[in-house]
């Protein structure tokens, strides 16, 4: 290496660690939101404009597989229109369960606000996409993001002033406190760099079924109970192993967010060690 | 003139790169632009340029991406320092050593982001980065080192032309 090369290096090294040590210190968000206003209308109709031909490219490569979900997904649909039925038949038997009860609700209705998804983390290393809104419009870091259909996608990570950045469930570092909607069996479901999501933690002796719905369960206290997470693919077990080994297919369309929801209304606990 | 160009092109490259490219997935992964773009750059237009072309790079894509300002353009540094390899002429020909070094580089790459959110406090799962983020990812990012190369040494042939005396 050369000494203009090695001056080079330590100079360029020195600048990134400070610039790092400012981005840390959160002392950079206004300039990154300045920079984010200027190219988010570019960066929004790329993403739209970019879209249709991805799905081109992708469905060129996924025909056979598409023909078996599309006939799935049939199924699908007519087994949910059974269940819509039914949950109907339910909740109006609980809105008259609780007008006889008189029960008065916990906590406040939720409230969401819809924010435009514009931008995608470029690492491979990480899922995590931008929207347009931020902390002048109530957004704080740790909050819930769910999708128009109400299943989880992630939370807040990092807000500036007009924009932040979701961290995304499948992403590696991503674990939420998670359940099996049939037989309440708990554990956490994590990303990983195949963007697929795993449950862990479940025990060899849980219940847990291809089909079984996963919801959030609500310990810890970062993400509310009840949200949908996904739907289990592939269960796996073994005697020598303690956990069962179970793949989460993400209800919400992850790699096509366009609008998403910040839930505003919920506040993640930050849980301290003892 | 030339540090314009490449200031509007690699700001290009950062709002292509955070937009229409994560949407075409290829072995899993997507590509990575600008450092392929970079690595062109040094080969083609020479590391003089190279110096101040890669620590704008990394400057855009930082102020875009969703990780911190400045992890990016450390990430680049190992690629300036590979493209020095030239000089010892271990491969004759540039394109298939721009091929060699830009696996190289994305190795580097990616590994020194992982670093750094591990030092950050992120949980790193370290079993399997490497064949299933970068050996797809070096595998891409070769795969267009063929046009990107290609049009930066066809726009540079005001460079390459001899001079008079």
């Amino acid at each position: 290496m050369s000494s203009r090369t090695g001056v080079w290096t330590l100079a360029v090294m020195a600048l990134a660690v400070f610039l790092l040590a400012l981005s840390r210190a959160n002392l950079l968000g206004p300039l990154q939101n300045v920079v984010l206003t200027i190219f988010s209308p570019l960066q929004n109709a790329l993403t739209r404009v970019s879209e249709p031909a991805a799905d081109f490219v992708s469905d060129i490569r996924r025909t056979d597989e598409l023909s078996d979900e599309n006939q799935a997904l049939r199924a699908e649909n007519e087994r949910l229109n059974a269940e819509v039925a039914r949950l109907r038949e339910n909740e109006t038997r609980l809105q008259q369960l609780s007008q006889l009860l008189q029960v008065k609700e916990a906590h406040p209705d939720e409230q969401f606000l819809a924010a435009n998804v514009f931008a995608r983390e470029p690492s491979n290393v990480k899922e995590m996409v931008a929207i347009d809104r931020g902390k002048r419009d109530g957004v704080r870091e740790g909050m819930v993001v769910v999708t128009e259909g109400g299943s989880l996608v992630g939370s807040i990570t990092r807000v500036y002033d007009d924009y932040a950045w979701v961290i995304l469930i499948t992403d590696p570092n991503s674990a939420v406190s998670a359940m099996i909607q049939e037989s309440r069996a708990q554990g956490v479901v994590s990303g990983s760099y195949s963007r697929r999501l795993t449950m862990e933690f479940l025990l060899q002796a849980a219940a847990v079924n291809e089909g079984d719905m996963v919801l959030t369960s609500g310990i810890g206290g970062a993400f509310p109970p009840g949200l949908v997470i996904g739907r289990v693919s592939a269960v796996e077990s073994s005697r020598q192993e303690i956990f069962k080994d179970v793949t989460v297919e993400p209800l919400a369309s992850l790699s096509r967010l366009e609008t998403v929801l910040v839930l505003t209304s919920f506040t993640p606990l930050q849980l301290q060690g003892p | 003139m030339r540090y314009v160009i490449a200031a509007v092109l690699v700001l290009l490259v950062a709002v292509v790169e955070t937009s229409v490219l994560p949407s075409f997935r290829v072995l899993g992964v997507h590509a990575n632009l600008m450092l392929v773009l970079l690595l062109s750059w040094a080969m083609v237009r020479g590391m003089e340029e190279a110096m101040v072309v890669v620590p704008m790079g990394g400057l855009a894509l930082g102020l875009m991406d969703g990780q911190l300002l400045g992890a990016a353009m450390l990430a680049l540094i190992p690629l300036v320092l590979l493209t020095e390899i030239r000089e010892a002429r271990i491969i004759e020909g540039e394109f298939l050593l721009a091929v060699l070094l830009i696996l190289l580089s994305t190795l580097a790459y990616e590994v020194i982001i992982l670093i750094i959110l591990r030092v950050t406090g992120e949980t790193v799962q370290w079993w399997g980065i490497l064949s299933r983020v970068v050996v797809p990812a070096a595998i891409v990012n070769a795969l267009l080192v063929p046009p990107v190369y290609g049009l930066l040494w066809l726009g540079s042939r005001d460079l390459r032309r001899p001079r008079p005396l």
